[in-house]
């Protein structure tokens, strides 16, 4: 099989296992969709790793191997952002740790978070020489500044928020709804320090 | 890491000795092929460093290899 129709495979798999997992989390019976999805997510991601270390190392020589970590970072923090966002929005304002949907999104992201570093770690070690120098820790620095001053300005603006809502609104705030915003104040500054030294290296580049 | 005013003479160097190819010079200095790239395209300023470690590769002083591009212009002028 060659390595386009491979990746093609691959993604195909997995939209389907997430759609599974998605619609259907925690249905009883010997062929649950939810673990069937997961088993299926789970394949997707040794298959994708497995043609990832396939690739010949020639291809992606242009990105310093920090760049390329920053990369795989913001394409994993992004697919978990998005996730987060879209899950909390169809649950709404009610979020119950109890919930089904509310648990199967803690599950999701964990799979995404282990996915990711063993897809960094494989990554690193295709990586041939030096790896890390000044130029990546001083990337490094002004990209972890920028995230977290933005998680200060979140946090701000939240405490703000809690602070002048309205008080029929700040009655239905629960203290799991402002934890569920906090983490999503996390990712976001997450998004932020990964953006920033992607912008940073490409700035760098002749 | 916006363009800075340090300038170098790394490329030509790097010609003159023997067309030293960047991923050796990187090699050499610890440092990325990609760093030697930003360096050369004047989009970065090295450590105090970096910049020995550089000019020791080519056997020189680091005023040969580095230089402040205002000074440039003065000595044009």
């Amino acid at each position: 099989m060659s390595q386009r129709n491979g990746w093609v495979l691959v993604f195909g798999i997995a939209s389907v296992s997430l759609g599974l997992m998605y619609l259907a989390p925690d249905s009883p019976g010997i062929f649950a969709a939810g673990s069937l999805g997961s088993a299926g997510l789970l394949l997707s991601i040794w298959s994708g790793l497995y043609l990832w270390s396939r690739l010949p190392a020639s291809t992606a020589r242009i990105a310093a191997p920090g760049e390329r970590q920053a990369l795989i970072a913001l394409c994993a923090t992004v697919l978990i952002a998005a996730y987060f966002g879209w899950t909390l929005y169809r649950i709404g304002a009610n979020v119950d740790l109890h919930e089904q949907e509310a648990r199967a999104m803690g599950r999701v992201i964990s799979l995404m978070v282990i996915a990711w570093l063993v897809f960094a770690t494989i990554q690193r070690r295709r990586e041939s020489g030096v790896v890390d120098d000044e130029r990546d820790r001083s990337i490094r620095a002004s990209a972890c500044n920028a995230s977290h001053t933005v998680l200060v300005l979140a946090l701000i603006a939240a405490i703000l928020l809690l602070g002048f809502l309205p008080h029929a609104l700040a009655a239905t705030t629960t203290p799991l709804l402002i934890a569920h915003g906090l983490i999503g104040a996390l990712i976001l500054s997450g998004l932020v320090e990964h953006a920033t030294s992607l912008v940073l290296y490409r700035r760098d580049r002749a | 890491m916006s363009a800075t005013l340090i300038s170098n003479q790394i490329r030509r160097l790097r010609f003159e000795h023997g067309e030293m190819t960047q991923e050796n010079l990187a090699g050499r200095c610890g440092v990325t092929r990609q760093t030697i790239i930003a360096l050369e395209a004047g989009k970065y300023a090295p450590s105090l460093e970096l910049a020995f470690r550089i000019a020791h590769a080519f056997g020189s002083r680091v005023d040969d290899v580095f230089f402040w591009q205002e000074a440039q212009r003065t000595k044009r002028h």
